[in-house]
């Protein structure tokens, strides 16, 4: 399944944990079945307001399954509720070590919005 | 003589705004003030109304009809602020974020789109205690948009009356509009770098919009009320009146009392002001 | 590294004299001006700028003349009453950028382009990095261009290994202010004891307070009122927000306002001073504790 983490910089899997959604600068995408790993610019980043939402948009369209990341926006947090998409929590690290602990299915659920919501 | 519509404004907050506009208002007969500081209107603190009138405030936002809309998503890619996204081929609305410019309904090809209304504030109106004929706009806590609250309660103005209208602080949108088609705006300053500093910002902004301005410095001193009389000489701008530095004054600003009901003599020179400006902005209109 | 907003609601309470007195305090950090429309902590301390770049963000409706034929849609369409009636020009002040008149216009006359909003320094003070900014005259302040500064000044406590960023915040109870806010470890309130002080003072504390961040509150020009002061105080209890100092309403601070001096900086012993140095070291405690 392809599953997305919010990334500081673009260094492949050696990538840090962005603690935040809307406006990471970077989404990790990455397929576990074949391990191959994208680093993907966040445009929705840009934007003036509605960054979540956007950067909700455009992990769907990426066809993600699982959000990985520090926290997301109430706003966020609908549309991907909305979208069948599954929210993880992780703290921080590498992108190589929020693969594994998602596959080893030892990060926890987010199951409300949390993090610092803006509008 | 026609009536007058000014606004009080300044590039900072705290200088003095409310001061000046709630103490001119008392002083005045015939007078309507609009409390156009939609964020945080404070003159109530000072006029103490009875509010004998609410109007609400809507916006349009968008609504879905999902049986109709066939998932094109021209909607969400036309949005230019994100209030819409499409998640497993049904569009969400985010109506807070919505900027009610009607484009969405417009665009969708299958006329799947509504537009419904949203309470983005309210007018309040008053009689108040001091014979001041006063409407104050509230922005709902949440709501990101002023301008149209302003825009309304700007309606509420009465041309049988003379009209002051208190901004927000600020150079921003919110204050141009309070400001745009007012015959004068009075700059309300204080004496330090930090007045100085936001009065050039909002003498610049009086500039582009070539509305007539003078200043009112609060809370002046002798030491201090060079830095911006020498800033005002050089840029030919009047200044209208120094209201001193005096701890009586903040005292009572605390407690909400306008200084004028403690020292009439006040009302007075307030008035002056007042027909200062008229007289200025008459002369004007004879010789053009 | 530790993040502290120091936000206001009303203006004029002291947050920036609050702010650049810590600073001469904490001796090094890095500062960020989050108040990009009327931008007042260079005056006190005075940053060298480094670099600055163009902040682009709202967006305007250009018309190709040309192309234009008068037909008017663009005005019938514009729900912000941005298009001149007679001569269809558009208002830049007005114009929010929508597209709508763009996606009307049945010649293609007009277009969106994104505008210079604002610029934003990368500056050095003598305390430390100083990141600010300045929103263009007639700008919208949508936050972004705050969220920017933020941003930047995290980076560049990061680069810098500082332990400490101190965020002069937004005023206001709107986006700028929740974006000066978003991420930080502590959040200091400056009020001051005023019927509309203490009301703006409960309009941004209900604003903020579902984001969870421990608050801490200073009351500036105390003596000015006592009893709101107290009043102040009963309310701060209630809120779960810990009142770390009380400052007095003295000449002195006038003076160095004026001068653009800080306070803590001057030579005699004076009671302000004395009240800012123990605000700081509450602040270092519940720093340390956090």
């Amino acid at each position: 399944m392809k599953i997305a983490v919010t990334a500081e910089n673009d260094n492949g899997f050696e990538s840090n944990v962005n603690p935040h959604f809307g406006r990471s600068p970077y989404f990790a995408i990455v397929d576990t079945e074949t391990e191959e790993i994208e680093l993907v610019k966040n445009e929705a980043a840009r934007a003036s307001g509605g960054a979540g939402v956007s950067a909700a948009q455009l992990i769907s369209d990426r066809g993600v399954e699982a959000l990985i990341s520090g926290g997301v926006g109430p706003k966020a947090y609908t549309a991907l509720a909305r979208g069948n998409i599954e929210m993880y929590s992780i703290k921080d690290g590498t992108i190589r070590q929020a693969v594994e602990a998602f596959e080893e299915g030892s990060l926890s659920q987010l199951t409300s919005p949390n993090g610092t919501p803006r509008k | 003589m026609s009536s007058l519509k000014l606004t009080v404004l300044s590039g900072k907050g705290g200088t003095g705004k409310t001061t000046v506009s709630v103490n001119m208002a008392l002083s005045l007969p015939n007078i309507q003030l609009l409390d156009a500081d939609v964020e945080e209107p404070n003159s109530q603190y000072f006029l103490h109304p009875n509010f004998d009138n609410e109007e609400k405030i809507y916006r349009k936002v968008p609504e879905i009809n999902q049986d109709i809309c066939t998932a094109c998503r021209k909607c969400v890619d036309f949005c230019e602020y994100n209030a819409l996204a499409m998640m497993l081929d049904e569009v969400l609305v985010f109506p807070e974020i919505c900027h009610s410019c009607g484009g969405c309904e417009k665009i969708c090809p299958v006329d799947a789109i509504t537009e419904v209304d949203r309470v983005l504030g309210v007018l309040k109106h008053a009689n108040t205690d001091y014979d001041v004929d006063f409407w104050q706009g509230e922005l709902n806590i949440g709501e990101e948009s002023s301008v149209p609250v302003i825009e309304a309660l700007k309606e509420k103005a009465d041309r049988q009356k003379d009209v002051i209208i208190d901004a927000q602080p600020g150079t921003t949108c919110p204050t141009i509009e309070a400001v745009v088609d007012s015959d004068y705006g009075i700059l309300v300053t204080e004496p330090t770098p930090f007045g100085l500093s936001d009065l050039k910002i909002a003498s610049e902004l009086m500039d582009e919009l070539q509305i007539p301005h003078g200043v009112i410095i609060n809370r002046a001193e002798e030491d201090s009320d060079y830095i911006i009389e020498d800033f005002c000489e050089e840029k030919g701008i009047d200044i209208l009146l120094k209201i001193p530095f005096k701890r009586e004054f903040a005292h009572l600003y605390s407690d909400g009392i306008p200084f004028v009901i403690e020292y009439p003599d006040w009302k007075d020179k307030f008035k002056s002001v007042f027909n200062e400006i008229r007289g200025g902005l008459n002369e004007e209109n004879y010789s053009n | 590294m530790k993040k502290i907003t120091v936000i206001s609601g009303k203006g004029g309470t002291g947050k920036t004299t609050v702010v650049a007195n810590l600073a001469y305090l904490a001796q090094d950090l890095v500062l960020a001006d989050c108040d990009v429309d009327a931008p007042n902590l260079h005056l006190l301390l005075n940053p060298e700028v480094n670099n600055s770049s163009i902040f682009k963000s709202n967006k305007l409706a250009i018309k190709d003349q040309e192309k234009c034929t008068n037909c008017g849609v663009c005005y019938d369409v514009c729900r912000f009453n941005a298009v001149d009636p007679v001569n269809y020009e558009i208002d830049e002040y007005k114009c929010e950028g929508c597209g709508v008149c763009v996606a009307m216009c049945p010649e293609d006359a007009l277009s969106l382009k994104l505008l210079d909003t604002g610029e934003i320094y990368n500056s050095t003070t003598r305390f430390g990095p100083m990141v600010h900014a300045n929103l263009k005259i007639g700008s919208d302040n949508s936050g972004k261009l705050v969220s920017e500064v933020r941003e930047k000044a995290v980076e560049t406590a990061e680069e810098q290994d500082k332990d400490l960023l101190l965020i002069d915040g937004s005023p206001g109870i709107g986006c700028p202010v929740i974006s000066s806010i978003t991420g930080v470890d502590l959040v200091l309130f400056v009020t001051e004891p005023s019927k509309s002080g203490f009301s703006d003072l409960k309009r941004v504390a209900q604003v903020i307070q579902h984001f969870n961040i421990p608050a801490l509150a200073v009351i500036n020009k105390y003596d000015i009122n006592e009893k709101i002061s107290r009043e102040i105080e009963e309310y701060l209890k209630e809120e779960d927000i810990e009142l770390v100092g009380k400052i007095s309403y003295s000449s002195d601070v006038v003076d160095s306002l004026r001068n653009a001096q800080l306070i803590v900086e001057q030579e005699q012993d004076n009671k302000v001073s004395k009240e800012i140095e123990g605000i700081w070291t509450k602040i270092q405690n519940r720093i340390s504790q956090n």
